[in-house]
Order: C-alpha cells, then structure tokens, then sequence
C-alpha cells in the first residue's frame, strides 16, 4: 500500500466524525484522538518490529513481550475494580496462558523461535487471553453477587470457600469461553480474521494463510482456557477472609 | 442452668454511606443455656439474624467474645463449627441439583456420602419419590423441609432458625412446627411470631438495647 493509499484511509474515519456530529455524539474529539493514537502507535510498533526482526534482538524482543502482557494485564484487571490484589492474578494468569500456549507452539516446533514468529503471535494470544480474563473477572463478580445465598448455604454447612464457590466458578468460566468457543465455530463463514486477510492480501496463498489462521484459533482457545481456569482459581479467594466468610 | 452460649460485649460495625460507620449490634451481653427449643424475639432491626450468622460464623463480630459450651469460637475450626452450629436461613435457598444431592451436600464436602436419603425425606415428612426432582422446583414449605433435612444430616448439635416459617402458609409453617418439636436437638429460633413463641419455646430471650435477656423461664 503506497503512503497516499494510506493517507486516503482517513475518509472512513471522516465519515465516522460526520455521522458523530450529525446525530451530535459528541465524540469527535475521542476520535480525533484515537485516529492519532491508532496511526502513530501502530507506526511506532512497525517501525520497532522492522529493526527487532533485522537484526534478531532477545532482549528488545522480550521487551516487548513485557510490555505487550503488562498492558494487558493492567487493562483486564480494571473489571476487578474492588478486588485487592487482582492485579497480580490477572497478570499471573495472562502470563501463563502466552507461556504455556507459545512455549508449546516453539517446543514441539510448530513456529521457530524467532521474533518474526514470536511477537505477533504472542500478541495476538496476549490480546484474547486480555479479553477472556476482563470477562471472566466481570461474571465472576456477577455471579458471586447473584447467588451469594447459595455461597453462603454451603459455608453454613461447613465448605471451604471452594467448595462453596465450585458452581459460581464453573459459570464463570464457561462464560468467559463463549467467545472463543464461537469463534471456533463461525471463523471462515462468519469473518475471515485479522491475521489471515492480512497475510491473503500481503500477498500469501489462502491455504498458507489458513494453514496459520487454524494455529492461531486454537492456541487462542488453549490460551483462554488456560487464562480463564488459572484466573478463576487465584481470584476466588479474594471474595473471602481467612476465617472462610464471605466479605465481598 | 448450663449456658450453650454466651455473649461477652458483642459488638457488629459495617462500613455505613458516605463513610459513616453502621452499628448493627452494639455490645450485646448474654447467656443462651440449653433448651429443647429457645426462642430469640425482638424489634425488627435489632440483629436477631445477624446474631445467628455469628453464633455459625458466617461473620465474626468486630468485638467481644462468644462461646460455645465454654469454647470460644475463633478457637475452633470454622468449618467444624459450622457442622457443629447448623444454621437454617430464611429464605431456603437450593443448591442446583436435585433433592438428594441437597441432602447430601454436607457429606459430600467432607468426602463421604448419604447411605440413607430416603430415611431424611421420611423425617421431615416428604414423599420418597422426590429424591430425584430438581430441588429448585419444589414449593416453598417443601424447600424449607429439605433445607432443614439438609442442615441435620451432617449432625449439628445445636440448630439455629432464622424464621424458617415466615414465607409459608399456615399449614405448612405449622408441618415445619411439629417436625422441629420432635428433632431431638437443641434449637434456637428467631421468630416475629408472638403465637409460633408462645406454642414453640421453651426458653425465651429478648435482644433489646444490647442486652440478651430471658424473658420466660420453661
């Protein structure tokens, strides 16, 4: 794409700041800033990327990884507002699903270890396991709140608070996989990702591209149960105090 | 007149609005000895069933001490006490399922199961036949049966109603009556209903200005 192709996608976001004043949205200037901040983050990180794959570079890689998972796990721990100490656990668990996801993909040779390799995916795993934690924090908070008199039933009888909290947790998770379950199900008739018309159009062969779209989907997946199973175990705890009561 | 338990300055403060402090129980002193049925009156709002959650430690309370049989609570294992003080809540909440996975739930937390669900239905007055019904879609009076059933089988030594019949129609309030007269375990129950009282207890306290109060010896 030429720099003025480029220059030109600034139409759709002209049309989005018409239709705001139109019907006065009132989010023209969330606009502007997120059209800045899109371009030159997105520039930014190309421009990064172009040197760390030229010259093969671990520690700005891993540098970006750090970044890439702190980003994220401070944004997903922003639904457990009121949770002390979920930002840890978000943290924890995000690291854990990329870990184990992207280890495995390197360990059984799936892709080499390569920046080229391990930065889009482990941003792109990143970025679903961000998600997937964000809506589990969310449920699980709903669901502590909705069925506190079942919790509360089974501390009276005398079970830990993961006893009490087994049914409240199995929800939550459940519903923090939906997405990725129905992703698996609709990609290819419903949307054809990001990544795969990225590669169609940068001029790959739509059976290479699927051939890496089909690994992403399901690591995706692995990363988001990973993410939200780990999460929910190290976040249950924080709805209680040491004497097994229920305190939020 | 040996004491079940007894209350040493009980104090219960929660985080009020706009930063206040809430005072729910304010320095409650007391004794509750053992009776066949003791009956726990007073106004509405003066922590009849907050005083029950801490006697099961559902909560504990910002001050004061409380024992059991002489034992101070914060001394035992929450999750043994809890067995030991079974507590009934108003509103029988069901846990998913069907009935004989609620009889069953104090049992299968401590890994063992009920060899005998048909005997607890039989107790509390319920057809046999229910044991595989979702629990959920019983009626009110029949919830609270099994919510009763369910806190006994693990084997409390004492119970604690918190207005088990409140939500219930005369006959069925007065099934729930009969069949806590004959449990054969300590119970005390909170109750609005002055007649339920006067039928039912054999002891009674009142919970008034922070003090715990017999108010008719048996």
């Amino acid at each position: 794409m030429s720099t003025t192709s480029l220059v030109f996608t600034l139409v759709f976001m002209l049309l989005v700041a018409g239709v705001s004043a139109w019907q006065k949205l009132d989010l023209e200037k969330d606009l502007l800033i997120g059209t800045l901040r899109a371009a030159v983050q997105l520039l930014a990180i190309g421009y990064v990327l172009l040197w760390v794959f030229k010259v093969e570079s671990w520690p700005a890689t891993l540098a970006i990884l750090a970044v890439m998972l702190g980003v994220a796990g401070a944004n997903a721990a922003k639904r457990g507002q009121g949770l002390p100490g979920v930002h840890a656990r978000v943290l924890a668990a995000i690291v854990v699903a990329e870990v184990v996801t992207v280890g495995l993909m390197v360990v059984i040779r799936i892709i080499p270890a390569t920046p080229r390799f391990l930065i889009p995916i482990s941003g792109m795993v990143t970025g679903n396991a961000m998600v997937n934690a964000g809506l589990l924090l969310n449920r699980l908070k709903a669901e502590m709140n909705g069925r506190k008199g079942e919790v509360e039933v089974w501390l009276a009888l005398g079970a830990t608070p993961r006893q009490a909290t087994a049914g409240v947790l199995k929800a939550a998770v459940k519903a923090a996989m939906i997405p990725s379950v129905d992703a698996l199900k609709t990609v290819g008739l419903v949307q054809l990702p990001g990544m795969m018309t990225g590669q169609i159009l940068a001029g790959a062969s739509p059976l290479e591209a699927v051939k890496y779209q089909i690994l992403i989907m399901y690591s995706l997946a692995a990363a988001a149960a990973v993410c939200s199973m780990l999460l929910g175990y190290l976040a249950v705890p924080l709805f209680f105090n040491r004497h097994a009561q229920l305190v939020r | 007149m040996a004491e079940l338990f007894t209350l040493e300055d009980i104090w219960l403060e929660r985080p009020g609005e706009k930063g206040a402090t809430q005072v729910i129980l304010g320095g409650i002193t007391g004794g509750i000895a053992v009776a066949r049925i003791t009956c726990l009156v007073g106004a509405s709002g003066s922590g009849k069933s907050t005083l029950l959650r801490l006697l099961n430690r559902l909560e504990d309370p910002t001050r004061g001490r409380i024992r059991l049989r002489g034992q101070e609570l914060t001394a035992a294992d929450p999750f043994e006490l809890r067995r030991r003080v079974g507590l009934v809540l108003q509103t029988p909440v069901m846990l998913p399922g069907t009935v004989r996975e609620n009889l069953s739930a104090g049992l299968r937390i401590r890994g063992q199961s009920l060899p005998d669900p048909e005997r607890w239905l039989e107790r509390v007055g319920l057809p046999v036949s229910m044991l595989d019904r979702d629990a959920r879609e019983l009626s009110g009076g029949e919830k609270q049966r099994i919510a009763l059933a369910r806190t006994l089988v693990p084997g409390p030594e004492v119970l604690l109603l918190d207005e088990v019949t409140s939500s219930l129609d005369a006959e069925a309030a007065a099934g729930i009556e009969q069949l806590i007269q004959q449990l054969g375990v300590p119970v005390i129950w909170v109750s609005h209903d002055l007649n339920q009282v006067r039928r039912l207890a054999d002891r009674v306290y009142r919970l008034q200005a922070g003090q715990l109060t017999a108010e008719v010896s048996a």
